[in-house]
C-alpha cells in the first residue's frame, strides 16, 4: 500500500518534469498518448481488477466523453475546461444507465451485454448522421484554443493526477476492501454487510468518470472525433494494458500503458503483423504471467522475503 | 417444548418450508435462538440443515414460512440487508477470501462499521481516518482472539484447515455479530482440535457475540458446547431439547445408526 503509493508519486513527480523536459513534437505526443491510456487501462482495471467482472464495453464511456466534449466544443464553443469535465459527468451518467443493467449479470453474460452496449452505441455514433455527422466524425473540436504539445502534455498529467488520487483513495478505503471482498467471494463478501450489487455500481460508475474524462481530453487533443472510438480495437488495446501491467493494482496499468503504446508505436513498421503479434504477446501473458507484470513483480518479492538474508531495506530498493 | 431464559428469543423461525421444484427439502420447521444461547442444529446428511441456514440468512426465499430476527420480519430481506441487522453467518465449504492475509481478511470483515459517502472516501476526514485505525486496532484484536497472531500476515490459501475454520469465524466476528450462525465450523478438525475449538466457541458467547447457531457434525463438540439442540430428519423436526435429551431419544438414534435389527 505504501509502497505503491511512493511508487506512484515518484512517477507523478518525473511526469511532472516531462513538460520541461521534451521539446521533441514526437516524443511529446508519444507521452501525451502513454498517460492517456494509463488513465484509461486505470479506469477499465476499476472494473476488471477490483470488482472482478470483465467489462468489454469500456469504450462506451471513452467515446459518450469524447462525443459530449465535442458536441459541447463544436455547437455550443465549450472550452476545455468545461467541456472535458462535462464529459466525464455524461459519461459517469451512462455508467449508472448501463451499471444498472449489467451489473446485475456475472462473468460471460456481463462480458457480452457490457459489449453490445458500447456496439449499439458505435451504431447510434455511425447513424445518427444529424447530431454525430455519422461516420464522417465531428472535427474543429477545440479549434482556437490549446494547441500546444507541451500545454497538452501538462493538461493529461493534470487529469492522470486527478485520475490516480480518485483511484487510490477508493482502492485503499472501505469501499475498495468491499470491492475487493465482491470480486473474491461474493457469498462472503454479502455475509459481512457488503451489497455487491452496490458496491461494483461505486467502482464501475468511477471507472465510467475517468474514460470519460479521458475521452473529453482525446476529442480534444486529435481535434476529431469519430464512431471508431467506440471500436473493439480501443478496447482490445485497453485490455492488453491492463492484462500485461497487471490487474488489480494501481500501478499495473500505468505499466502496461507505458509499453502498449511504445510497442505500439515501435512495431508500426512491421505493419500487419503488428496486430499478430500482439496476439502472441497476450498469449504469452496470460500463459506465463496471469497476474502481469506488477504480479509477477510482487511474487518475487513474496519469494524473496521468505529468504532470511535479505533485509527489508533492500527489498524496496531492488524493485 | 421451547423453555427460553428469555421471552423475546433473537431469532425466531415459524413454520419455514422450502421446496425446490417437487422436492420438499425443509418442511415446516420452527426454532427459536434466545440471547445468551448456543443452539446446535444437527441431523444426518440432506436433512435441511444448510437449508434451513440459508433460508435463515436470505440467501433463499423460504417457499412457506417466515423468520423473525429481534422481532423484525427480515423473511424476503436480501443477505447483505439481514447482515447489516447483526445476523452474520459463515458457510460449509470454507469460504474466506484466499488470495488476501489473515489480517486483511479481518480487517474487510469490519466493512459495516467503516461504511462511508463516496465523498468521504475521497477526501477522507478525520472522522474516517479514526474509524480506518479502530478498524484496525480491532482486527488486529479479533486475529489474537482467534490465536491467529503468528499468521497474521500469511496470505488465506496458506493456512491449514485448522486455521482456515479459525479465520472464517475471526471474519464473521469483525462483522460484529449479534447472533452468529456457523455452518459446519469444525468439519476437516482432528477432535483434539475440534475440542479445542468448541472451548473458543464458549468464550465468545456473551462477549463477542451474544449467541450461536451452530450446524455440525462433530456430535462431541455439539454436545459439549449447546446448551439446546434441534434434530432434523428428512427435512423435518424430529427433536429438540437439552443435549442428555437428545442423546437419550430413541427416534434421533434411529435416525443416525437406522432402525434396531427386528
Amino acid at each position: 500500500m505504501t509502497l505503491e503509493r511512493n511508487i506512484l508519486l515518484g512517477l507523478g513527480v518525473l511526469a511532472a518534469l516531462l513538460p520541461f523536459a521534451i521539446t521533441d513534437q514526437y516524443v511529446l505526443h508519444l507521452a501525451i498518448m502513454a498517460i492517456f491510456y494509463a488513465i484509461l487501462a486505470n479506469s477499465l482495471n476499476l472494473v476488471v481488477g477490483y470488482v472482478g467482472e470483465f467489462s468489454l464495453g469500456h469504450t462506451a464511456f471513452l467515446g459518450t466523453g469524447a462525443y459530449t466534449a465535442a458536441l459541447l466544443s463544436v455547437n455550443a464553443g465549450w472550452p476545455m475546461w468545461a467541456a472535458v469535465p462535462a464529459a466525464g459527468v455524461v459519461a459517469a451518467l451512462f455508467g449508472l444507465a448501463i451499471g444498472a443493467i449489467t451489473l446485475r449479470l456475472q462473468g460471460p453474460y456481463f462480458v457480452i451485454v457490457t459489449l453490445s452496449f458500447a456496439e449499439v452505441l458505435r451504431i447510434v455514433a455511425n447513424n445518427w448522421i444529424a447530431v454525430t455527422n455519422g461516420p464522417m466524425g465531428l472535427a474543429g473540436v477545440g479549434q482556437g484554443g490549446v494547441s500546444d504539445k507541451s500545454a497538452f502534455l501538462a493538461i493529461v498529467l493534470g487529469l492522470a493526477a486527478l485520475t490516480f488520487y480518485l483511484s487510490y483513495r477508493f482502492v485503499y478505503s472501505n469501499a475498495g476492501r468491499a470491492a475487493v471482498a465482491v470480486r473474491e467471494n461474493r457469498y462472503v463478501a454479502q455475509s459481512i454487510g457488503v451489497n455487491p450489487f452496490g458496491t461494483a455500481m461505486q467502482a464501475f460508475v468511477l471507472g465510467a468518470f475517468l474514460a470519460g474524462l479521458a475521452g473529453g481530453f482525446y476529442a480534444f487533443y486529435i481535434s476529431f472525433v469519430g464512431p471508431e472510438v467506440f471500436r473493439f480495437a480501443f478496447m482490445a488495446t485497453i485490455i492488453i494494458m491492463v492484462l500485461m501491467g497487471g490487474k488489480g493494482t494501481l500501478l499495473g496499468p500505468v505499466v502496461g500503458a507505458v509499453i502498449v503504446t511504445l510497442l505500439e508505436e515501435y512495431l508500426r513498421e512491421l505493419q500487419e503483423l503488428r496486430l499478430s503479434l500482439f496476439g502472441l504477446i497476450v498469449m504469452a501473458i496470460v500463459l506465463f504471467l496471469p497476474n502481469g507484470l506488477m504480479g509477477f513483480v510482487a511474487r518475487r518479492r513474496e519469494q524473496r522475503g521468505d529468504a532470511p538474508s535479505l533485509s527489508p531495506a533492500i527489498e524496496e530498493r531492488t524493485v | 417444548m421451547t423453555a427460553l431464559r428469555n421471552s423475546e428469543p433473537l431469532l425466531r423461525a415459524e413454520n419455514l418450508t422450502m421446496r425446490f421444484g417437487g422436492i420438499t427439502a425443509v418442511k415446516q420447521v420452527g426454532f427459536a435462538v434466545g440471547p445468551g444461547e448456543i443452539v446446535g442444529l444437527i441431523g444426518p446428511n440432506g436433512a435441511g440443515k444448510t437449508t434451513c441456514f440459508n433460508m435463515l440468512t436470505g440467501f433463499y426465499t423460504p417457499t412457506e414460512g417466515r423468520v423473525f430476527f429481534r422481532g423484525t420480519d427480515i423473511t424476503s430481506h436480501k443477505p447483505h440487508a439481514i447482515a447489516r441487522l447483526g445476523l452474520i453467518r459463515s458457510f460449509q465449504k470454507t469460504n474466506v477470501m484466499k488470495r488476501l492475509t489473515v489480517f486483511e481478511n479481518v480487517l474487510t470483515g469490519h466493512y459495516m462499521e467503516g461504511r462511508q459517502s463516496l465523498l468521504a472516501t475521497f477526501f477522507p476526514g478525520e472522522k474516517v481516518r479514526r474509524a480506518e485505525r479502530e478498524a484496525r486496532e480491532s482486527a488486529a484484536a479479533i486475529v489474537e482472539t482467534m490465536g491467529l497472531s503468528r499468521r497474521m500476515n500469511a496470505p488465506a490459501h496458506l493456512l491449514s484447515c485448522g486455521e482456515l475454520r479459525l479465520l472464517e469465524v475471526a471474519v464473521a466476528l469483525a462483522a460484529k455479530p449479534t447472533l452468529l450462525m456457523l455452518d459446519e465450523p469444525a468439519a476437516g478438525l482432528n477432535s483434539h482440535e475440534a475440542m479445542q475449538f468448541g472451548e473458543t466457541l464458549k468464550t465468545l458467547v456473551g462477549k463477542a457475540v451474544q449467541s450461536l447457531l451452530i450446524v455440525e457434525h462433530n456430535m462431541e463438540l455439539v454436545m459439549g458446547v449447546c446448551g439446546r439442540i434441534v434434530v432434523l430428519n428428512f427435512g423435518q423436526m424430529l427433536a429438540e431439547g437439552e443435549p442428555r435429551e437428545i442423546l437419550n431419544n430413541p427416534k434421533v438414534a434411529e435416525a443416525y445408526l437406522g432402525k434396531a435389527a427386528a
